[in-house]
């Protein structure tokens, strides 16, 4: 009967896997399922985390290349910039929800 | 449905009228209806849940194990361990308990199986030391 795991029971496999079941029944119990609303909300910011910076990038690219009077040349950087930016904060707001 | 939740040591469960089970495999969570296609697959380390004949619901922890539905009617889990419980909130509890108790038992067995030990080499040193002269002496 001697088991590995069972010398502790306090880090049973099953003891966690009946622990987070409970936790997750009572978090449902608590906010039910998250709203169509919510989702949309959601999927709204993701596009604007993407957005926002290859705008500004762009913005910024502008400025410059209207400083010096080199058409697009520093534009076209700053917008790639701005994009990998965007998606790579992205990713990491998506780990995180 | 019928349902029957087995370990090596006991029939866990022996159900009749259950209306719906959930359980988990690795590819995760899963229902079973009556009349379900037959079935088999092996759990995860995870809470089966199935609702009785009366509405209520049940819980039960299973340390893996394999769940066959036969006939749209009789679901059949033979698992390692089972603890059971009626609220999934003092199930951990419950199995935390069942672990204290398990080392518990397990500890006094091995005393007693020590003293049992000791008693049998007593009585055959003092079968020795009366000396072969008795009758039935070790010779």
């Amino acid at each position: 009967m001697t088991e590995p795991g069972r010398a502790q029971p306090d880090e049973d496999p099953l003891l966690k896997e009946v622990r987070s079941r409970a936790r997750r029944e009572l978090d449902w119990v608590k906010f039910g399922e998250p709203s169509v609303a919510r989702r949309l909300s959601q999927i709204g910011v993701l596009g604007w985390i993407i957005v926002t910076p290859m705008l500004v990038g762009v913005f910024a690219g502008r400025w410059i290349d209207a400083k010096f009077g080199s058409g697009i040349f520093w534009t076209a950087p700053f917008l790639m910039l701005g994009a990998a930016l965007g998606c790579w904060s992205a990713w990491k707001w998506m780990r995180s929800e | 449905m019928k349902l029957r939740i087995t370990t090596p040591l006991e029939v866990v469960v022996d159900e009749d009228g259950v209306q719906a089970l959930r359980a988990e495999d690795s590819s995760g969570g899963f229902g079973i209806l009556a009349g379900h296609a037959d079935f088999l697959t092996s759990l995860a380390i995870s809470v089966v849940r199935w609702k009785t004949k009366d509405e209520t619901r049940r819980y039960c922890a299973v340390r893996r194990g394999v769940l066959s539905v036969d006939g749209g009617q009789d679901i059949s889990i033979a698992t390692r361990d089972a603890v059971l419980g009626d609220d999934l909130a003092t199930l951990a509890e419950t199995v935390l308990a069942r672990f204290r108790a398990d080392i518990e038992t397990e500890r006094s067995e091995r005393v007693n199986s020590t003293r049992l030990e000791l008693s049998a080499i007593r009585q055959i040193v003092s079968h020795l030391r009366r000396g072969a002269g008795g009758i039935g002496g070790f010779r």
